[in-house]
């Protein structure tokens, strides 16, 4: 099944085109992650699924909803970190949990206190958001991006700001979630060694353009890495 | 369902016990203010006589030194009797001399008391030396506008034309005066002597049957009857609220402003329409029959009313009560309405500047449901605020007036008879009312917040005009500003309602001003909401959330 599918989406900044025409589809349970040079359109791409942007062209659908003409639908089955996780800083972490399941459309959550476990914030789950360390607020942000059970999870550079532990926990619990619930998951980040740990399937972005969109078996196959091999696409398009 | 929960996030984001604790305080600091105000506007009992010992003590002095130097027969008449009258009524004037009285009735009485002395040492004065031949010529002499010294608090000029009027009256009219004046001033002498206020309201009531015979006019049943209750149950201060009824209903009763015709409109400066002055006066007009029905049943039914009457306006006789009291709660929505302002400036703007605002335009809810349930939370929070406040003053007025009032009926004049509404029904419905002129000002704080994405804005803008709604009318009818009566055409100026549907004097003249009376400040209240808030939503919906 086609969790996402964007079919030639465009969007504009003041007559300025920052997405020509993007496709791409997610299939369920896959682990795909959306790469490219700073600039390139990641974050306008992800903020266009969510709805946060409205687009110029094109269409895209999340579970066969179109994200424009069935948005409560469609967005029901994404979770989402999108930049800094922020989160309500004066009200408690459970409390931010809880807002965040209202808006889900759960009235009486009983799944938060697995959720709470699942990402090891037991001991601070009832301190103000404000008093969180960023590793925290970041895993605050999974919790609630994993409320609602969603078919699609995105996550929009998720390791920004963790330590090497908190990169390693939050692997873990990105192929556990995939594993059990067969959830899609999409990732954008720039740490390239983290994209080749955890995903599946690669898509290589540059200035508004698929570039690439590649298994990370094949890229293992051919014995090199996937920084090279993004860094040998970035070049040609350059050079192009 | 769904807006309930979106509702109840609202709630989880903006409570804080530091933000509760503080606007409690707040509203308790309003509340203590308004009851303050309005015992400072409310009855004002400090008086002063009419005379002071002083001035007593001189005038007998002048009447003994002309005694003495035998000026001339009148003179020497006045004095004669002045002596004999000194005694009781100088102790009176001393009694009340100092300079301040709790009691209207002791006031009034002073007032009439010393009118009456001085007619009757003329009349006294006359018959003294009526068959005098030299006394009389004497008189007839006397210029009218001439002086003699002053005896009381009455005039000179009314004092020489007093004494040729009363040396012209025939024995049997002498006779008549003479009588009841004598008789006037021992009761009212008596009445102040014992404390007595249905002894000085037995002597009202004899001065209504002497004037009714003398100048052949109708005697009003309703009036005597009022005087009749008092005088039978000996009622001792004028302060008992069946009392306060009475007199409030004999100042209502009959009362009509008259309209200016047509050529007097002309030839005034009036800034309003001939069509504006007529409905003020047929307004100003209905009002007056109104309270006399309800002052009416009060009367009858033995029940206090709440209508407004500030003393040194309309009334001398009138009581704070704590329905009084608890009426101004009703003007709180101001006070409310600048706490939102400040406190949930920042109801959209907030989230973007904090960043909250991709969370929650991530979820699964279209963002004119979030809009929505914002100002749904505005609506209810501002209601809650509102309860609140009246709950404290409810607490404040009940220790300071007593409970018992507040839970009596409120009077009310509709369909053309005098209906009995539980007060407190009374209240959260004009509360309920009043929450839509304050939603246009919550509809702004959306608007505003949503759309400039400016928390300081927003909060500037709204208290201001939170502010200058409470001013406006002062403005236009006090200070002659009659440019800003362009603002009554928005809903600006109805935020506190109460004093718009009741007919405050500002609000009435503004009304002449404009021709546009209550219900249209609900109408025009609605229409700029619903104005805002669909604006809000175009825009709001339309726009790329950046951050």
């Amino acid at each position: 099944m086609k969790v996402l599918e964007a079919v030639e989406v465009r969007k504009k900044f003041h007559r300025k085109e920052i997405l020509h025409g993007i496709d791409i589809t997610l299939e369920e349970g896959e682990i795909v992650g959306f790469v490219g040079p700073n600039g390139a359109g990641k974050s306008t791409f992800i903020k266009s699924v969510l709805g946060l942007y409205h687009l110029d062209g094109g269409s895209i659908r999340i579970c066969d909803y179109d994200v424009k003409k069935d948005f409560e639908k469609a967005l029901r089955n994404v979770g989402c970190i999108v930049e800094n996780p922020d989160m309500y800083q004066n009200i408690s972490g459970w409390k931010n949990l809880e807002i965040c399941a209202l808006m889900n459309g759960i009235s009486h959550p009983k799944n938060l206190e697995v959720l709470v476990k699942l990402v090891h914030l037991e001991e601070a789950i009832h301190h103000k958001v404000k008093t969180y360390s960023l590793g925290m607020k970041q895993r605050l942000g999974l919790a609630q991006a994993l409320l609602n059970h969603p078919k699609l999870l995105i996550l929009d550079e998720p390791t920004n700001g963790l330590d090497p532990l908190g990169i390693k926990e939050l692997r873990e619990i990105l192929k556990r979630i995939n594993e059990e619930y067969k959830m899609t998951i999409f990732i954008s980040s720039h740490i390239l060694s983290e994209i080749e740990n955890v995903c599946d399937r690669v898509i290589l972005i540059q200035e508004g353009k698929i570039v690439e969109n590649i298994l990370v078996s094949d890229i293992k196959d051919k014995n090199i890495s996937l920084e090279d091999e993004f860094l040998t696409k970035t070049l040609r398009q350059d050079g192009e | 369902m769904q807006l309930f929960r979106l509702i109840r996030c609202e709630f989880i984001k903006h409570f804080s016990w530091k933000k509760t604790v503080i606007i409690f305080l707040v509203l308790i600091v309003s509340c203590f203010g308004l009851m303050k105000m309005e015992s400072f506007f409310g009855s004002n009992r400090s008086y002063t006589s009419p005379i002071s010992i002083e001035e007593f003590d001189d005038a007998y002095q002048k009447a003994n030194k002309a005694l003495e130097e035998e000026t001339n027969f009148v003179n020497v008449g006045v004095a004669e009797v002045f002596s004999r009258l000194e005694k009781p009524y100088r102790d009176t004037i001393q009694l009340l001399g100092n300079g301040s009285t709790e009691s209207c009735w002791q006031q009034d009485a002073l007032f009439s008391l010393s009118s009456a002395l001085t007619r009757l040492v003329i009349l006294e004065q006359v018959q003294a030396y009526r068959n005098d031949a030299s006394f009389l010529e004497e008189v007839s002499s006397l210029p009218s506008e001439n002086a003699h010294y002053e005896l009381y608090y009455g005039t000179v000029a009314s004092y020489t034309n007093q004494l040729k009027e009363a040396v012209s009256l025939s024995l049997t009219e002498f006779s008549r005066d003479f009588t009841y004046y004598h008789e006037y001033v021992d009761l009212v002498t008596k009445a102040l002597e014992e404390n007595a206020y249905y002894l000085y309201i037995e002597a009202v009531y004899q001065t209504n049957l002497y004037y009714a015979t003398v100048f052949d006019t109708e005697i009003n049943e309703d009036t005597l009857a009022i005087y009749q209750m008092i005088i039978d149950e000996k009622i001792m201060d004028d302060s008992n609220y069946r009392v306060v009824n009475a007199h409030q209903y004999l100042e209502e009763i009959n009362r009509e402003i008259e309209a200016p015709t047509l050529e007097e409109y002309h030839q005034s400066s009036n800034q309003a329409s001939y069509e504006n002055v007529k409905t003020y006066y047929r307004t100003l007009n209905e009002d007056f029959d109104a309270k006399e029905q309800i002052l009416h049943y009060a009367i009858q039914h033995d029940l206090k009313h709440d209508l407004y009457y500030p003393s040194n306006y309309e009334s001398l006789y009138s009581y704070q009560t704590a329905k009084n009291f608890m009426n101004q709660g009703l003007h709180l929505i101001v006070v409310v309405i600048f706490i939102v302002a400040i406190t949930h400036a920042g109801i959209t703007s907030r989230e973007h500047d904090s960043g909250t605002v991709k969370l929650l335009l991530s979820k699964p809810v279209k963002r004119s449901k979030i809009l929505l349930s914002k100002f749904l939370y505005l609506i209810i929070e501002t209601f809650i605020l509102w309860l609140i406040a009246s709950l404290i003053l409810f607490v404040l007025v009940g220790i300071s007036y007593g409970f018992g009032e507040l839970f009596t009926p409120k009077l009310l004049f509709i369909g053309g008879e005098v209906r009995e509404i539980p007060y407190f029904l009374w209240y959260l419905g004009n509360m309920m009312v009043g929450m839509i002129p304050a939603c246009f000002f919550l509809s702004l704080i959306l608007f505003l917040s949503s759309i400039t994405l400016s928390t300081a804005l927003t909060a500037s803008v709204t208290s201001i005009l939170t502010l200058f709604s409470i001013m406006i009318w002062v403005l236009v009818s006090n200070f002659g500003f009659t440019f800003l009566k362009i603002f009554c055409y928005t809903p600006i100026p109805y935020l506190d309602y109460w004093m718009v549907a009741y007919h405050s004097e500002y609000y009435l003249e503004s009304c002449m001003l404009t021709g546009l009376y209550e219900p249209f400040g609900l109408m025009i209240s609605l229409i700029f909401i619903l104005i805002l808030y669909f604006l809000t939503v175009f825009i709001y919906t339309k726009r790329d959330i950046k951050n």
